[in-house]
């Protein structure tokens, strides 16, 4: 039973569909210059000072840190998951796409792995150099400022190395490598791969003229989201301040399920669910700003459907949903042998990267456009639950390099000396790479399909191709080599072709990008290349929507420059009066 | 004004606009700590309410009978079991953890409870007596011959899948016991300053061209 309310008195400036990266970012800019601004956030309110599960001990958890409940273990800060109860979607027959989802204030950054890396001059304008994918409208040189201003008003470590297309920044200072990076640095460099320090969103040092943040104090814990603010997420760094101004109220646990619009087709405002009462509402603007994550606002486009709009909005083009696109990846884990009873100290260091390696192949010696970047795990972390669970299926294999003959398995005090021995010597490389954005990976509306309020849910296809599987290929040959070469026990099995060699499934990487693209062209785009809806003016998106073709790098630094950017936009053309 | 009608809604499902907290209104002065808005929805000590929920439904029966934990506690300490300097499964409570998980992860119940089963035979096959009711040796005797999974015994496939099971759940719940961890060794979880790997550490693994 909906429970519509017209005629609400109460106009806002500006309303902003969800508070993780995009929509704190604008929450941030708006709510600063003076505007009044109501945020909607589909889940509940999360201040990581007092909801964050930071320091708590393994035992502290009934199920001690297994994922059951929440999908990257139960201290995590995500709430959500790749499946929600009552809001589900689906796939065609020959796709798997797997969708994450964070319901909470700040949505996904309060865990993400902060690392913030800037797109490259070719990955704005990939296909001039290559032919390979689309071109953004904009290059890298419009975005920078906005990088630039974003380095300093939310703090990013790193080193300036002069790369041509992992362009540097205004970095704090990197953490320094642990043990087995060291290890795995000096066998790359052995094979031309270069290592550097990682660019991760955690303040190292004090941020200036910001005294709400505090600095880390390395308990390598970020993914649970730091109680004293130290790293970036969107809640404690931009929304929270941002509320502090006054202008900025936020509605928690409020879902939204279409943008209105009024007879001349501009936006007016949006409906939702209150889930406290699950009564429907509506909530006007003068301008709407939809950061809901990628596919969460192609879907709410498409569910907006008015005459003025029959496709949904914004979408007389037909590509919202359309250029879905993620990031590659593959993962190969092994033991390090030679870190075996290892000296003890506290290593927790940053929960972010120490150090990474960007892309550093030449194309045209190999048979798949661009590349990835490497990412290095592995250390004396907290032991949680799983540990060390594959064990004793290698301990045979770990006897032969101390020259013993042993079988895999046991169990008593040899075992328990096992588990012991080898505490630390766990390491994995991590391939994160281009997939290209393509017409035929897509998300739509499932005509069959709502969720428990009723609201049509998304249906996807997405498939990899040739391109993407021959890089997968190349990210485990490489790491296989990288390992056997150091004379690592992997761990990993070596995947053949039937399964992609290794790739992760598409969205498992949860990088999903591009389904409201930007462009010069309203035939072929829905945003201009401020964000701005092509058919109606006082729209915005600002979450990875708008992205024509992410490159290796990780989206979230350039989701922020870029609703910075929109938000000031904004600001600019209302006092022009053209919105 | 569609606050004053959500205070109505609020009224006519029986929640008081008090204990809602509506006070997510403009508020120019308020600082942020006032700013909650939340009925059955909040967080308490970082949990949402349907987490805790399910660790209460989780609590309110037993999976295993007392015969069953009997054998758990013998096998649990058979993996693990005490030495000079440690203590074993049981006393760090490892099979509480182990009921605590296989009511968490349901299709772990099955494979657990049949396990339990197998071996209670397999002992009487062998040894005319269940589990509990045979020698050391008899018991280490079993355990040789379903701990070493490349053996490849197909008779005895059930038991070395039950086994590499347990195994993995006592080595999660021991390792994850504050007895655990200090047997490991792990130090940190703790307030730190990372500077970098020690040198002594460096020189051993003579990586001291590396000292910056
Ligand atoms: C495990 C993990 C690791 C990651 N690591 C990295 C990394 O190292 N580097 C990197 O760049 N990126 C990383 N990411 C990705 C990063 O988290 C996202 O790119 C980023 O959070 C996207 O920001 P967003 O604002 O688009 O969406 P989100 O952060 O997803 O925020 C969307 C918000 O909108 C709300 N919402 C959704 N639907 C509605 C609705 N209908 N009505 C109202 N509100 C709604 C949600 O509740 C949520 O709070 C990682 C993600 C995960 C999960
Ligand atoms: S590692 Fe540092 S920034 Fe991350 S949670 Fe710990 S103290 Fe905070």
């Amino acid at each position: 039973m909906a429970f519509n309310i017209n005629g609400a008195k109460e106009k806002y400036d500006v309303i902003i569909v969800g508070s993780g990266a995009g929509g704190g970012m604008s929450g941030y800019v708006l709510a600063h210059a003076g505007l009044k601004v109501l945020m909607l956030e589909s889940g509940p309110f999360f201040d990581p000072a007092k909801d964050s599960l930071q320091l708590r001990w393994p035992w502290e958890s009934p199920r001690r840190g297994a994922s059951t409940n929440r999908a990257f273990g139960d201290f995590d800060g995500a709430f959500g998951g790749w499946e929600i109860e009552g809001e589900p979607y689906t796939n065609t027959e020959d796709s798997e796409f797997r969708w994450f989802r964070s319901r909470m204030l700040g949505g996904r950054t309060n865990h993400w792995g902060r690392i913030s890396l800037r797109f490259g001059p070719k990955d704005f304008k990939g296909g001039s150099f290559d032919g390979a994918t689309d071109d953004w409208p904009i290059t890298y040189d419009e975005v920078k400022p906005y990088y630039d201003k974003v380095d300093v008003l939310l703090g990013v470590y790193g080193t300036n190395e002069g790369l041509e297309n992992d362009p540097d920044g205004i970095f704090l200072k990197p953490p320094k490598p642990r043990l087995h990076e060291l290890m795995l640095t000096e066998e790359a460099k052995k094979k031309g791969i270069p290592v550097i320090a990682g660019r991760c969103s955690v303040l190292t040092q004090p941020l200036k003229n910001n005294s709400q943040r505090g600095i880390c104090f390395n308990c390598g814990q970020c993914g649970r989201s730091c109680k004293a603010y130290a790293d970036f997420s969107s809640s404690s760094a931009l929304v929270i301040p941002a509320i502090r101004t006054g202008n900025l109220e936020v509605l928690p646990n409020s879902l939204v399920r279409e943008v209105l619009v009024d007879g001349g087709g501009l936006a007016k405002g949006v409906s939702y669910i209150n889930k406290e009462d699950m009564q429907e509402y509506q909530v006007y603007g003068e301008q709407v700003i939809l950061a809901a994550s990628a596919c969460e606002s192609a879907r709410i486009l498409l569910n907006s459907k008015s005459r003025q709009h029959p496709q949904g909005l914004a979408n007389s083009s037909g590509v919202v949903g359309k250029y879905l696109h993620d990031s590659t990846g593959v993962s190969v884990s092994a033991y390090l042998p030679q870190l075996k009873d290892r000296k003890r100290y506290n290593e927790d260091g940053v929960g972010a990267l120490h150090i990474y390696s960007p892309w550093w192949l030449d194309n045209s010696k190999l048979d798949f456009p661009r590349g990835y970047h490497i990412e290095y795990g592995g250390g004396m972390n907290m032991p949680s639950y799983g540990y060390l669970s594959d064990l004793p299926r290698f301990n045979g294999a770990l006897a032969k390099v101390d020259g013993t003959v042993k079988k895999s398995g046991g169990y008593g005090r040899s075992l328990k000396e096992e588990y012991r021995s080898y505490f630390g010597t766990k390491v994995v490389l991590a391939g994160r790479g281009l997939a290209m954005a393509r017409k035929d990976n897509y998300c739509e509306i499932d005509p069959n399909t709502v969720d428990r309020y009723g609201i049509p849910v998304l249906k996807f296809h997405y498939k990899w191709h040739d391109a993407e599987i021959k890089q997968g290929k190349h990210m485990q040959d490489t790491f296989h080599d990288l390992f056997t070469d150091m004379g690592a026990v992997i761990t990993s099995e070596y995947v053949g072709i039937e399964r992609n060699y290794g790739l992760k499934k598409p969205g498992e990487i949860i990088h999903e990008v591009g389904t409201v693209r930007m462009g010069d062209d309203p035939k072929t785009s829905a945003l201009n290349k401020w964000c701005q809806a092509h058919d109606c003016r006082n729209l915005f998106v600002v979450d990875g929507a708008p992205f024509v073709q992410q490159g290796d790098k990780n989206p979230t630094w350039t989701i922020l420059a870029l609703s910075m950017r929109t938000s000031e936009y904004i600001l600019e053309q209302r006092k022009k009066h053209n919105l | 004004m569609y606050k004053m009608k959500r205070r109505d809604a609020l009224k006519a499902i029986g929640v008081s606009v008090m204990a809602s907290g509506l006070l997510f209104h403009r508020c120019s002065s308020e600082k942020a700590n006032r700013v909650v808005s939340r009925i059955n929805l909040d967080l308490k000590d970082g949990r949402e309410l349907w987490e805790r929920e399910r660790f209460e439904e989780l609590n309110s029966y037993t999976f295993f009978d007392q015969h069953e934990k009997e054998t758990l506690v013998e096998l649990v300490d058979l993996i693990l079991p005490a030495d000079e300097h440690s203590l074993s499964a049981s006393e760090v409570e490892v099979p509480d953890f182990i009921e605590f998980i296989v009511k968490d992860q349901p299709e772990l119940q099955q494979p657990m409870r049949e396990g339990l089963k197998w071996i209670d035979d397999y002992a009487k096959q062998q040894f005319q007596a269940i589990f509990v009711g045979i020698t050391i040796g008899q018991k280490t005797h079993i355990l040789d011959r379903i701990a070493y999974p490349e053996q490849e015994r197909s008779e005895l496939q059930l038991g070395i899948s039950f086994f590499t099971l347990l195994r993995e759940l006592t080595a999660s719940g021991y390792f994850t016991s504050k007895a655990g961890i200090d047997y490991l060794g792990y130090v940190g979880n703790r307030p730190n300053v990372w500077e970098g790997v020690p040198t002594e550490i460096l020189r051993q693994f003579q990586l001291t061209h590396l000292i910056t």
